[in-house]
């Protein structure tokens, strides 16, 4: 199974504007929806990938599907 | 009016027929002269008589003039008569004759010639039209109008020649005919007659019924000798399908020299050239030109499977080459004025030589196309017959006297090197030549070297024979280097002398020194120097075929060995590659590159033999020579770097240098060593601005290698040079110098000199690295420290006087001044220097490393790892920085959404509570998927044991459940 995804408490707090906790479930709950979000763009790009007739996913097929993910993750 | 025009025709006929003897063989202009005139006298009684078309009155006259022509021609080999004036007589009152018999009247001339032209005129044009082709080719306008008007001729005679047996044989005679006509006649009659007559004997031994009918005209003198060169053209056609030259040529060499011999006597007396040639040689020297220059021709047709154009410009060629083969045999015997076994020998070779040269001088005569390529093929054919030709000299050398021989031999080539600057220039592409069609004409080359160096002193003759072959089979590589010096005459003799001299005679030959003071200084260093270079060939076989000198420092030192290795390879490639550039250009260039890849190579075995020398000397000043040495030549080499890279670089370096040395010294007497550095400096500064020859031995032979070296491969020796220096550091550090003050002084003026050849070199200026080159040598000579010193007095004295350009000594004065000063003061700072970029990389790196973690992101194994878990197909590696990039805005997001969540919640602190909400905001989880599958799915046991309450026993629920 899938390593856990480290750093994912560290980046959260990197990334929030105020001084915020994290608590330990949330983490998890925080690794859910990265993954998610992972599986969701894979799954996009290579759909992409399969589209253009071509085996292997590319930066340019990720990069096309990024934008409408990132849409689908807002909150 | 019928009479009249009879009258006429006949008179014309007469009168072409007394003007065509004598003119016939000389010129044809003459004939065309007259030609013309007796045209318009037969127009004006023609048209007076009959109004017939100027044309048919224009063929009449042709048809006449043809009718002449042939009749002599049939006459001569009918009659076999041998004198002129038998032949002219017969075929005026033949062709008289035939015409009072055959055509009564004009008109039935003209009515016979109309109906048989279109029958006849094919036929004319076939054998016509190869004779015009090579009259053209011949260069000569007239030529090809002679020609044309007797194909004119032609036909009407093959009119009047009502059987067809008669019409063949004026087509077989009629290209010969035309021959005659052409202006090669005047050609053959200086020089070729010989070369034809022998050629024609030779073709006659050969095979051939046609050379037969040659043999038998042959005694008419101009006549013959225009037929011949035809007949040569259409024999030697048909000798180049047949037979294969070399074994013709080889079995004429070995069987028939004593007739060819004479047969080349006889043709000489014939002939223009034996006049040429009795002068200024002997009855045998002519004799044995002739042979060479018969199978030179031979060789050459062979070669030539070409065209009959390609056969007019080998005539030609064959004058050039006879007259240079003959100014070559004459410089060569009066030179060598050797027995006459030898001189046979001697001819052997020359006639190989002639026949590169003679391609050459060929091509540079005749620059058309078809000429060219004709020329390198036979070029390429010409290299491989003197490699058979070696082949054959080479055994009966043994069994003669081996050393002589190969003297004469490699003298022999020298001479066709040498004869002159267009020579040279020729020369050169034969070199380059040599060296394309393969190692075998490199070991020629070398052999050519290795004979040319002999014959100079005989003395290290034997000595350097045993070596020179050694270095034939084992350098295949820097063979060619050898032949593109052998193949300049300065080279040549620079060779000769430096293998004798070893390093002083390069430089005397560039500067034209004088070859008595050089053997004057260095006659014990010469006998050194052929043991040590005996031992460094035999090293240089078993190690490597590429560069021999490397190979003898490997026995010396292996660090040095590796790097001059390496360095003299890539400057042996990158002199011939400038040679191949430059030859074409200059002559001078094209042999100061040799002298370079000479250099280097003697250079090398300099360096081992110093350190042989050392070693069996006494192990202190081994020590410190040696290491010297090394030192020297990674300066050096790492000057030359500098140079290319930055000139202000040079000093920094010397300064290291200076500054190792004065570490393993001691640090004692730094001042002083200063001192004499700067007074060895210019010492060598003026031994390098007046000669090359000082006999500093280490320091001049470091320097010249790495000038050489330098202006050979300065791009691509840049690694090499580093490693050199590391191991020359290595070396000063390791090799204990006994801090001899003279030693001292010395490397560290060399330390500085390599530095000013470098610049100098840099600066583009190859009569002074030639200079700079031939110093090595001499430098490797001497041994010992004392020697040396007392080297360096008379060698200053020596140099002054040397020729050196004034340019040179100047920038050499300048860079001495340049340097001095850095070099004294700057040891430490170049050391600072180079620690300091050493340590600013490291900085740099770490605060890159610690801004990438404070960035943070999802580690790339993971990212991809997960990536590629869920994409289920092939990712490319180079997704990551893209899926990088995608997961920092979601977190972004992410983080700002859980955010506001958890401060809407007026918490400070995000709950799961948030992160579902998160979730079931973007869709994953809804009425349908509720988030404990979400959980169970995604997460491990540990994480799902923390978010998802289960009863234990004792029914405690883990976590608490909230409500």
């Amino acid at each position: 199974m899938l390593k856990k995804a480290p750093n994912l408490k560290k980046i959260v707090k990197s990334k929030t504007k105020s001084n915020i906790n994290v608590r330990l479930t949330s983490e998890a709950m925080l690794e859910i929806i990265t993954m998610l979000f992972l599986k969701n763009l894979a799954k996009e790009a290579t759909a992409k990938s399969f589209e253009e007739k071509s085996a292997t996913i590319k930066p340019r097929h990720v990069r096309a599907v990024t934008k409408k993910m990132l849409k689908k993750a807002r909150g | 009016m019928e009479p009249t025009g009879d009258l006429s025709a006949r008179v014309l006929v007469e009168q072409i027929l007394s003007t065509e003897p004598p003119m016939t063989p000389v010129t044809r202009s003459v004939s065309r002269q007259q030609n013309p005139s007796s045209i318009y006298r037969t127009r004006l009684s023609v048209k007076k008589a009959d109004a017939q078309t100027p044309q048919n009155i224009l063929r009449r006259s042709l048809k006449h003039k043809m009718r002449e022509s042939i009749s002599k021609t049939n006459l001569p080999p009918a009659s076999k008569g041998r004198t002129v004036s038998l032949g002219l007589g017969n075929p005026n009152t033949r062709a008289s004759s035939s015409m009072l018999l055959e055509g009564d009247t004009p008109r039935h001339i003209l009515m016979n010639i109309l109906q048989t032209e279109p029958i006849k005129s094919p036929v004319i044009h076939e054998g016509a039209a190869p004779v015009e082709s090579q009259s053209s080719s011949a260069d000569h306008s007239i030529a090809t109008n002679s020609s044309i008007e007797l194909s004119g001729l032609d036909l009407p005679d093959l009119t009047f020649g009502n059987a067809r047996s008669v019409a063949k044989r004026l087509s077989r005679k009629r290209p010969r005919r035309t021959v005659n006509v052409s202006t090669f006649i005047k050609k053959l009659r200086k020089g070729e007659g010989e070369n034809e007559e022998d050629s024609a004997q030779e073709d006659l031994s050969l095979s051939s019924s046609s050379t037969t009918s040659f043999s038998l005209k042959t005694p008419f003198e101009n006549v013959q000798t225009d037929k011949k060169g035809l007949r040569r053209r259409v024999s030697q056609r048909r000798k180049t399908t047949k037979e294969g030259f070399g074994d013709a040529v080889n079995r004429m060499l070995l069987d028939h020299e004593t007739s060819s011999l004479i047969q080349g006597e006889q043709g000489l007396c014939e002939s223009t050239l034996a006049q040429d040639f009795s002068p200024k040689l002997s009855n045998l020297k002519k004799q044995e030109l002739i042979n060479e220059i018969i199978h030179s021709n031979t060789a050459r047709y062979d070669t030539g499977d070409v065209p009959v154009g390609d056969f007019a410009v080998l005539e030609t060629q064959d004058q050039s080459t006879v007259m240079a083969s003959a100014i070559r045999s004459v410089m060569s015997i009066g030179a060598q004025t050797q027995p006459d076994g030898k001189g046979e020998v001697m001819q052997v070779s020359e006639c190989q030589e002639e026949k590169n040269t003679t391609d050459c001088e060929a091509e540079l005569e005749t620059p058309e196309s078809e000429e060219e390529d004709d020329k390198g093929e036979r070029e390429e054919k010409a290299a491989v017959n003197p490699q058979t030709e070696e082949v054959v000299v080479t055994p009966s050398v043994e069994e003669d006297n081996m050393e002589e021989k190969s003297l004469v031999y490699s003298q022999t080539k020298a001479d066709a090197a040498t004869p002159t600057e267009d020579e040279n220039a020729t020369t050169t592409p034969e070199d380059e030549y040599h060296i394309e069609d393969d190692k075998v004409a490199l070991v020629d080359s070398q052999t050519e070297e290795d004979a040319t160096t002999p014959p100079e002193d005989e003395d290290n003759m034997e000595e350097e024979e045993m070596v020179m072959v050694d270095s034939q089979t084992k350098d295949d590589s820097t063979t060619p280097s050898e032949g593109e010096d052998a193949t300049s005459p300065p080279e040549e003799e620079d060779n000769m002398e430096e293998e004798e001299m070893a390093l002083v005679d390069s430089q005397t030959e560039e500067d034209a020194t004088t070859p008595e003071d050089e053997d004057a200084t260095t006659p014990p260093e010469d006998e050194d120097n052929m043991e040590e270079e005996e031992m460094a060939v035999v090293n240089s076989q078993t190690e490597e075929d590429s560069t021999t000198p490397s190979e003898g420092e490997d026995a010396t030192t292996p660090p040095e060995e590796q790097d001059n290795m390496e360095e003299e390879e890539m400057a042996v490639v990158d002199s011939q590659t400038e040679e191949d550039s430059t030859t074409p250009s200059e002559g001078e260039d094209a042999t100061t590159p040799p002298e370079e890849q000479d250099n280097m190579e003697e250079e090398g075995m300099a360096v081992v033999d110093s350190q042989t020398e050392e070693d069996a000397a006494t192990p202190s000043n081994e020590d410190a020579t040696t290491p010297s040495e090394g030192e020297d030549n990674m300066e050096e080499e790492e000057g030359t770097k500098l140079p290319t890279e930055d000139s202000a670089a040079v000093p920094s370096e010397e300064e290291n240098a200076l500054a190792a040395r004065s570490q393993s010294k001691g640090k004692t007497d730094e001042e002083q060593e200063l001192n004499q550095y700067i007074e060895h400096i210019d010492r060598q500064a003026h031994r390098f601005g007046g000669t090359f020859i000082i006999p500093v031995g280490e320091d001049d032979t470091t320097e010249p290698g790495l000038s050489e070296q330098d202006v050979a491969g300065k791009n691509s020796l840049r690694d090499s040079h580093s490693s050199i220096k590391v191991d020359s550091s290595d070396l000063e550090s390791s090799g204990p110098h006994a801090p001899h003050p003279d030693s001292d002084p010395d490397e560290s003026g060399i330390e500085a000199q390599p530095s000013f050849h470098l610049l100098e070199v840099s600066s583009g200026k190859r009569a002074g690295d030639s200079p700079i080159e031939a110093p090595p040598v001499e430098g490797a000579v001497p041994h010992e420290q004392d020697e040396w010193e007392e080297y360096d007095d008379e060698e200053e004295n020596k140099e002054i006087p040397m020729k050196t350009p004034a340019f040179v000594r100047e920038k050499r004065t300048f860079q001495m001044a340049y340097q001095v000063s850095p070099t004294a003061f700057n040891p430490q700072t170049s050391n600072k220097s180079e620690a300091v970029p050493s340590v600013k990389p490291k900085r740099v790196r770490k605060p890159k490393s610690a801004t990438v973690k404070n960035e943070v992101g999802l580690p790339k194994n993971y990212l991809m790892g997960v990536f590629r878990h869920f994409a289920k197909t092939k990712v490319s590696p180079d997704v990551y920085p893209v899926l990088k990039e995608t997961m920092d805005k979601f977190f972004d997001r992410m983080a700002e959404d859980l955010e506001t969540f958890a401060l809407h919640a007026k918490r400070k602190t995000i709950e799961v509570e948030d992160v579902v909400l998160l979730l079931r905001r973007q869709g994953h989880v809804n009425d349908k998927v509720p988030v404990e599958v979400l959980i169970e799915k995604y997460l491990r046991m540990d994480q799902r044991r923390l978010l998802i309450p289960v009863a234990t026993s004792g029914n405690i629920v883990i976590p608490k459940m909230k409500r």
